[in-house]
């Protein structure tokens, strides 16, 4: 036990002054991984295996691509990309935009929530007291810390996520063949359901909220011009964790429950399911995880509303100011979790059919967030020197136009009952 | 006065009616004393026909252009309504976001200029034309919502070139003003803006400058004047409008100022001070009818019909606001225009040509013919109105005094 704790806190340490150093990228990277991320990855790698992973490689390109350019975009012209739409196409598309966003950001703070409710269950605690105490802390500690503390924290919500590497290594993976089974997938037993699920799979981790989120966390920084170059690497060594996780989320699964043909249709029906196949500690490691997960969705969720709102309508919004100064960013930011947790307080909603509908709203969405983007990235006027043009450039609309496909590709798929 | 979200999309056409394009956006000067040069059009064939003001005809209620209007291009130190002001982030002074342009307002009379920006959620929801719904619904469970309203007066103009929206003052000052105080504001704040020109005018020009100025704001610019600056805008003004600008001001004031003036104009100014004139008041009627600035034109309409049966003649309606000072003014064919939701500070003029009980006849009758006006207000000192001198009568009294 000695040598565990001597471990983690060395550990902790190393981690503790790399992190420092980085901070956006990483953060929004992995908080793509959300409850909805975590619980999507255990059900395809559930049905799939490791197949569910064919796509991993471009996932985490295509997420690096698309948060580097908002960190660009955020670098050179010191706004958002609240600010730049507001500035560059008025109120009304400003407004239209925010109302639908704040719908689906609502929509992804109730999945988060109810990770978190899960997660309480699965310890065999009073969810109620606890949820509801939780949610007044997470309140509190974001009003009164200023950002370099409120980081900190988050960088520790990330560890959490090292609880799916060790539930992976509990089931003595064999990773040779691992790898093979994610790149040369048994095609022809799997069907059409099966391409639906890796559209599924890459549309989770490519959230709309995180591309408005990176463009405002990086502004709150405050980074120069300097370090953008430093900033850019940052996003996607935070793309790679990200893709790193949500693998070893899917050899934890694909291992027990994919291997002894158990099915499961969210994160806590997985972690009960471990129990009996890989011991208590996998499922408890699995309900820490998840933990975690939730736990930094449901506060960065609100907080990507809360900005975009500030930018939009051109309140204060940042982490450093105190309440007075920020009463409306801080406001915005309670109302979302409020709300959330009132919902989740009602034993009686479906929980699960509600969250569908926000991957709807997020996939229509999506299209959209990508075009002012690539507007703004390729605005000679807003970026100078720095403008999108020629390999980047095709990457970003190469991107957007993949996401496009995916994200129609996968309403079909629902509206079928595919995926 | 008019808000610019009103004004764009707005249809252009020229004086014979033909269709130009739509109002895209407007632009200006970047100044203290921020005057709109030019508005572009988005035509059929060009999105950025640039035009310049003076072949503007009229903005309010459709644009209509001259027949034969030139094009013009964006010169230096000009700006774009649009890009340069609208959604822009206001900071203050210490650099914190206040809030954005939410809507920007406009001097809608010739010689127009952008009076200031409109900051509030009334600001935003005349974009979406819901201010008066919304409001109405606010004042049912009794609450009113209040335009927010930042003058031009405080805003750093250096800035705004450089692309930032900064205000003069802290946040905490920022005003909230009602509509019936906004005519007020205006006012004053373009008694700061005009000082500002007259600094960079020579003193001929700023004199005429001065004379072309309507009562309230002469008077207000001389009580900021020191003696010896007003002895000598004074001696290059017209001695009839100085005579005016004069009686406005405190005995104590005047008699310094006159003792300061070269004996040519004292004896002038002397001479029509003390010209045995038929005063004012003989000739004053109290037939007039004052509203306040946030009635509707369905309730103007209402006390015209119950309270003005027994007058003689109704040609304008006199805005007053709550303090009962006189802020406005409309005629009889603008009101008519507006639909009856339409609340009177919105269309109403608050350049006010106004008379004092002691103002001599000959000078009322220079106005009454300059600013070719059916009837002129008497005000006190404090601005109540007091009645009216009508044309007919001044005309009349005039040409006894001849025979």
């Amino acid at each position: 036990m000695s040598n565990f704790r001597s471990f983690f806190q060395k550990w902790k340490h190393r981690l503790f002054i790399f992190f420092l150093v980085l901070g956006p990228g990483l953060i929004t990277a992995i908080a793509d991984n959300d409850a909805g991320g975590v619980a999507t990855y255990t059900v395809a790698a559930a049905t799939f295996g490791m197949a569910s992973q064919l796509f991993i490689v471009p996932t985490i390109l295509l997420l690096g691509i698309t948060l580097d350019v908002g960190a660009r975009i955020a670098v050179v012209t010191r706004k958002g990309l609240g600010d730049l739409i507001r500035e560059q196409y008025g109120i009304k598309i400003s407004l239209l935009i925010f109302l639908l966003y704040f719908i689906v950001n609502q929509g992804v703070v109730l999945q988060n929530i109810s990770g978190l409710k899960a997660s309480f269950q699965l310890f065999d605690l009073p969810w109620a007291i606890l949820l509801t105490a939780t949610c007044l802390l997470l309140i509190l500690f974001v009003i009164n810390f200023s950002y370099a503390r409120i980081q900190r924290v988050f960088l520790i919500l990330v560890f959490f996520y090292f609880s799916y590497v060790l539930a992976a290594k509990l089931t003595n993976p064999h990773m040779g063949t691992l790898v093979k089974e994610t790149l040369i997938p048994n095609v022809k037993n799997f069907g059409l359901n099966y391409w639906f699920t890796l559209i599924a799979v890459l549309g989770t981790t490519i959230t709309a909220w995180g591309q408005f989120f990176v463009n405002s966390y990086v502004n709150d920084k405050k980074l120069s011009m300097e370090q953008l170059k430093y900033e850019r690497a940052e996003v996607y060594f935070g793309a790679l964790v990200t893709g790193f996780f949500s693998y070893m989320i899917t050899i934890a699964v694909a291992s027990t429950l994919f291997t002894n043909h158990i099915t499961v249709s969210n994160g806590q029906q997985a972690a009960l399911a471990l129990r009996p196949l890989a011991g208590p500690l996998a499922s408890a490691l699995f309900a820490s995880g998840l933990f975690g997960a939730s736990l930094l969705g449901l506060t960065i969720v609100p907080l990507a509303t809360a900005y975009v709102f500030s930018e939009l309508f051109g309140y204060e919004g940042s982490l450093d100011t105190n309440f007075k100064k920020g009463r409306l960013f801080y406001t915005f930011f309670s109302t979302q979790i409020f709300i959330a947790l009132i919902i989740a307080l009602i034993p009686s909603v479906s929980l699960f059919s509600l969250t569908l509908y926000v991957d709807y709203l997020n996939g229509a969405l999506l299209p959209v967030i990508f075009y002012f983007l690539i507007r703004f990235a390729e605005d000679k006027e807003l970026m100078g020197k720095y403008v999108l043009k020629g390999f980047p450039r095709l990457f970003l609309r190469t991107a957007a136009v993949i996401i496009l496909i995916a994200v129609v590709l996968s309403f079909i798929g629902k509206i079928f009952g595919l995926g | 006065m008019l808000y610019f979200s009103e004004l764009q999309n707005s249809k252009v056409r020229t004086k014979d009616g033909i269709f130009v394009g739509k109002l895209k956006d407007v632009i200006f000067r970047a100044s203290d004393s921020p005057a709109v040069t030019k508005i572009v059009i988005k035509t059929e064939t060009d999105p950025e026909t640039i035009v310049p003001i003076d072949n503007v005809a009229k903005i309010n209620g459709g644009v209509v252009l001259e027949k034969s209007y030139v094009l013009s291009k964006l010169k230096e130190n000009e700006l774009f309504l649009t890009k340069n002001l609208l959604d822009n982030q206001i900071i203050d002074i210490s650099g914190d976001k206040i809030v954005r342009v939410n809507d920007v307002a406009i001097q809608d009379k010739p010689g127009y200029s952008i009076a200031g920006v409109d900051i509030g959620l009334i600001g935003i929801l005349r974009w979406f034309g819901l201010e008066d719904k919304i409001n109405k619904l606010f004042k049912k469970v009794g609450i009113t919502i209040r335009s927010r309203f930042l003058s031009w007066a405080d805003i750093q103009t250096l800035e705004l070139s450089r692309g930032h929206v900064k205000i003069k003052k802290e946040q905490t000052k920022l005003e909230k003003i009602r509509p019936e105080d906004l005519a007020d504001y205006l006012e004053e704040t373009t008694v700061a803006n005009v000082k500002g020109i007259l600094k960079i005018l020579d003193k001929k020009n700023a004199a005429e400058v001065i004379s072309n100025l309507n009562h309230s704001y002469q008077t207000a610019l001389f009580k900021q004047f020191e003696s010896d600056q007003a002895a000598k805008t004074i001696a290059l003004m017209d001695p009839e409008e100085s005579v005016d600008v004069l009686l406005g001001l405190s005995k104590k004031k005047r008699e310094k100022i006159l003792d300061l003036l070269d004996d040519a104009t004292y004896k002038k100014i002397m001479y029509l001070l003390h010209q045995p004139d038929t005063p004012i008041g003989k000739i004053l009627t109290t037939e007039f009818l004052t509203v306040e600035p946030d009635q509707t034109v369905k309730e103007v309409k209402e006390k015209i019909r119950t309270q003005t049966n027994d007058f003689y003649n109704l040609s304008y309606v006199y805005v007053v606001n709550r303090d009962q000072q006189l802020v406005g003014v409309f005629d009889l064919h603008e009101f008519l225009l507006h639909h009856q939701d339409a609340q009177v500070y919105k269309f109403m003029t608050q350049r006010l040509v106004t008379i004092h009980l002691n103002t001599p006849m000959t000078v009322a009758l220079r106005k009454i013919v300059k600013y070719k006006l059916y009837a002129l207000p008497v005000v006190d000192s404090d601005k109540h109105i007091l009645g009216l001198v009508i044309y007919d009568d001044i005309v009349d009294l005039h040409l006894k005094g001849d025979e």
